[in-house]
């Protein structure tokens, strides 16, 4: 059950940093981007082919991922701000774009990483001490410093700007921002993220596979959703924190669900319904528990 | 009087922490990467030549079946959860399932066979091809084809073939890696390979209909995208009045000219026997990859006839099955 | 400071079309203070959408500081010029807090990753909210949407203010205020624009305001100036001529009518 609960954990900060980046368009910017289907891709296939093919080290592949999925980012950017194409199918479109660029990344539909020194496989040789929790303690840290970096830049005058952007865009044009390059920010930083997390589940996982990319946008959707029924604070702090809680959690029942489901009778098949599931609940709670408020209201008055 | 009953008692003893030792049955985990008619019977294949070998289900072995549902994110967490039901063996059908376990269990010891993998050096599962004692503890059966083989039969079939049309789906590792095989394999034979790309089944059609007019011949290998839609590239080779040949013996009576390949349950079976070995104390490391030979042609001579192709008594004479008139025959049954 | 041109603005073509503007030629000298009133349609806020760059002209051009700015875009306008409308909840982020929105308001351009908000800032900005008289100093962390509408609106005419723009562009925005607040809200703007001299234009239905601030008033009606009263001719003017003077001119508003008796 431990060793569960480690792999849980470690895929929920690892997939987490996915569910950051679309944080940032689908709740901030209130830009439903689907890029992330292609540009989680990206990263892997970057982080991957890099290491492989090149001299590269582990930690710059992550780097240049990072720079890829941000350039995926701004593609999309200028499909939706300068060529007028409308959210939902600039993302699209990019992502469809990025398939055929993934497997040129790549040069096949996977590569294998049980021969190269991944970034885990380093670290887990760098501090024998901790052992199996090295993974573990070290993902922690990445991700930590990540969402700190992130939260430091919603503090900035172009982080504000940019949560305007999606809060009441007529605001932030009446104060000389241009809403459209607020949006390109936000894609590169979001995509950017995405590809990053890419990378690190590659590493994690020990290869790349062209295919691992479907359904990012569900999942990391998942996680703030979930995150964001529990903590309702609109603080930047608590809302970056509740996208992370809310990735772990989902991982967590995913593992469980696939490790004991079968005493329901659950079989894997079931994990894209177990998903959905989870996303109504948490969607539904809120509401029930407005509801019960509304009603002591009513009888305490 | 003490020293017979303290043998027996010592039997006795020995026998139940034999039996004990025997009782506890082994967890084999099988997963493969979605649920294919391909992959679905390598699955049984294994499971029955087990118990042909007298395993008995739920005594001496038990299986943790599991499907990846398409989702190379699942794969990872699928060999975690077998890691920590203290699986003995990892049985993992297809590419991206078996490089998920062979990471999970690289710290261990435990043995990883993998099954339906095309070609398990270039994917990097395994060292080398001929000695098992670089593989770690990495072995399996794989299920690559024989493409110039294939290649040549077809200008067998017909001489006048020159150009040989492939659809298929980069996306899929074994597809991509035999159509490079036949892109290598081509000039050699005195052919050239076009190929039209369908990465998911609703663009098979269109890309069969590419080739129309362009080649002499359609080849399909293993690729579970194209096969799905199969119908459309049998469709396209009637039109165009030229054979086709595909990696699939039981897709026969659709109408290819020609199939080739083996049948996957067969290779399900080989993959079991190659487990038994292990389970009877053979070590991953000493047994080297095993590529499955003896691919089988079977003539479609209905569909021949469509064509007006006659079918050259070379061919005939090593056909394992025939397709006419309606219905398969095979000569070893005598028909 | 500003000089309208010639600036039509028409809507729609063939048999829908309607002309919001009719060459429009206007002049405003820095500091100047002008209210506008006209019957609803007359293109009051049309006017204001294309001085501040939110509706381009169909023809002419308009002058801000002597910059021609009728190709400049509504954002890159609004570094010079700032907006406040009816709506009171138009002018604020609602998710962010007041010490964010203040934040935001404080620069009109030339926005960097420097830190938004210090402890330096923060005090600046209780100081700010505390000559409001309304509390708002000791909700700096609270998210704007807890405000009320009046709250919003104060809030919202201290950020247009903020960053010292050269002209402010009011389009009725006491309007939709209770009369409390209607009252302190314009007591607010008119302390801002006197302590700033920032040049104004300030569209209202209450030709009493119109009349008694400010150093120009203009009449519209159908999308053309029929009065404009500057200095002197606007001090001597009551109520009652601009009545008289809209009856006689054919354009007898009952809603009009009703504000005078306020």
């Amino acid at each position: 059950m431990a060793a569960i609960l480690l792999h849980a954990a470690e895929q929920g900060l690892v997939y987490g940093i996915a569910a950051l980046g679309v944080f940032i368009t689908y709740r901030i910017l209130a830009f439903p981007d689907l890029t992330v289907d292609g540009s989680f891709v990206t990263g892997a296939a970057v982080a991957s082919s890099l290491l492989v093919y090149s001299r590269f080290d582990p930690v710059s592949v992550m780097a240049i991922a990072f720079a890829a999925g941000a350039l995926a980012g701004l593609i999309t950017g200028v499909l939706n701000t300068r060529l007028g194409i409308k959210d939902l199918l600039a993302g699209v479109l990019t992502m469809i774009m990025l398939y055929s660029i993934n497997l040129r990344i790549m040069g096949r539909p996977n590569i294998s990483l049980l021969r190269v020194e991944t970034l885990t496989r380093a670290v887990g040789r760098s501090v024998p001490w901790l052992g199996d929790a090295s993974v573990l303690v070290f993902l922690a840290i990445v991700v930590i410093a990540v969402k700190l970096l992130l939260d430091l830049f919603f503090r900035t005058e172009i982080g504000l700007a940019l949560r305007a952007t999606g809060d009441n865009e007529a605001m932030i044009v009446a104060h000389g921002v241009n809403p459209k390059t607020m949006k390109m920010v936000g894609l590169a930083v979001s995509n950017g993220l995405v590809a990053l997390s890419g990378g690190l589940v590659a590493h994690y996982s020990g290869f790349a596979d062209v295919g691992m990319g479907l359904g990012t946008i569900v999942t990391g959707l998942a996680a703030v959703i979930i995150g964001g029924s529990l903590i309702r604070s609109r603080r930047i702090g608590w809302m970056t924190a509740s996208v992370l809680i809310g990735s772990l959690i989902y991982r967590t029942a995913v593992m469980l669900a696939l490790r004991y489901g079968y005493i329901v009778g659950f079989q894997a098949s079931d994990l894209k319904l177990v998903t959905s599931l989870l996303v109504v609940v948490a969607l539904v709670v809120p509401a029930i528990r407005g509801r019960l408020m509304r009603r002591v209201d009513a009888c305490s008055s | 009087m003490n020293s017979k009953r303290l043998l027996i008692v010592g039997l006795v003893v020995f026998g139940l922490i034999g039996a004990a030792a025997i009782a506890a049955p082994i967890q084999i985990g099988i997963c493969k990467i979605v649920e294919h008619p391909a992959l679905d019977a390598v699955e049984r294949g294994v499971i029955d030549a087990l118990a042909a070998a007298g395993f008995v289900s739920d005594r001496d072995v038990v299986f943790l079946l599991a499907s990846a549902q398409g989702d190379p994110n699942n794969a990872v967490p699928i060999a975690q959860s077998f890691r920590s039901q203290g699986v003995g063996m990892v049985v993992a059908i297809s590419t991206p399932m078996a490089l998920a376990a062979a990471e999970v269990f690289r710290d261990t010891q435990l043995p990883i066979v993998f099954s339906a993998v095309t070609d398990p050096v270039a994917a990097g599962l395994v060292e080398s091809a001929v000695d098992p004692s670089r593989n770690g503890n990495v072995t399996g059966v794989s299920d690559l084809i024989d493409v110039a083989g294939d290649l040549a039969l077809l200008k067998e079939l017909s001489p006048a073939v020159r150009r040989i049309g492939i659809v298929y789906n980069p996306g899929e590792a074994n597809s991509d890696q035999l159509t490079r095989l036949a892109l290598e394999a081509a000039p050699g034979l005195g052919l050239t390979v076009v190929t039209a790309i369908a990465d998911t089944t609703a663009n098979v059609p269109m890309a069969a209909q590419s080739l129309i007019g362009r080649v002499d011949a359609f080849y399909v290998t293993t690729d579970n995208t194209v096969v799905s839609a199969i119908d459309a590239v049998i469709a396209a080779a009637e039109a165009s009045g030229v054979p086709f040949l595909m990696a699939d013996p039981t897709s026969l009576e659709f109408g290819p000219v020609l199939a080739t390949g083996f049948d996957y349950y067969r290779h399900g079976l080989i993959t079991g026997a190659l487990i038994v070995e292990i389970l009877s104390g053979l070590r991953p490391d000493a047994l080297p990859v095993i590529y499955q030979s003896g691919a089988e042609i079977h003539v479609n001579l209905d569909a021949a006839g469509k064509i007006g192709l006659t079918v050259p008594s070379s061919i005939l004479g090593r056909a394992a099955g025939l397709f006419v008139g309606g219905r398969a025959w095979s000569p070893a049954e005598g028909n | 400071m500003l000089v309208l041109d010639r600036v039509r603005r028409v809507f729609q073509s063939g048999p829908d079309r309607v002309v919001a503007l009719g060459g429009i030629d206007l002049e405003l000298a820095a500091g100047d203070f002008l209210t506008v009133i006209g019957s609803n349609g007359a293109g009051k806020t049309t006017l204001l959408n294309v001085i501040a760059g939110v509706i381009p002209p169909t023809e002419g051009r308009i002058r801000i500081g002597g910059i021609d700015v009728t190709a400049v875009s509504a954002h890159r306008r609004a570094r010079r010029c700032a907006r406040i409308v009816q709506n009171p909840l138009t002018g604020t982020a609602p998710s962010m807090t007041i010490a964010e929105n203040l934040a935001i308001a404080s620069r009109r351009s030339g926005r960097r990753l420097r830190c938004a908000i210090d402890r330096h800032r923060r005090s600046e900005m209780a100081e700010m909210l505390r000559t409001l008289g309304m509390g708002l100093e000791r909700r700096l962390d609270d998210p704007v949407q807890l405000l009320s509408g009046g709250e919003r609106q104060a809030l919202t005419v201290v950020m247009a203010t903020l960053a010292r723009p050269d002209l402010l562009l009011l389009d009725e925005h006491t309007a939709a205020l209770d009369p409390a607040n209607v009252a302190r809200i314009a007591r607010l703007t008119r302390a801002f624009i006197e302590d700033l001299g920032i040049t104004t234009i300030m569209i209202t239905h209450n030709m009493e305001q119109a009349l008694e601030l400010g150093n120009r008033l203009m009449m519209m009606h159908k999308g053309e100036i029929v009065c404009d009263l500057a200095g002197e001719e606007k001090r001597r003017a009551s109520v009652g001529q601009l009545v008289e003077w809209f009856t006689a001119s054919h354009i007898a508003d009952d809603e009009l009518l009703l504000e005078r008796s306020h």
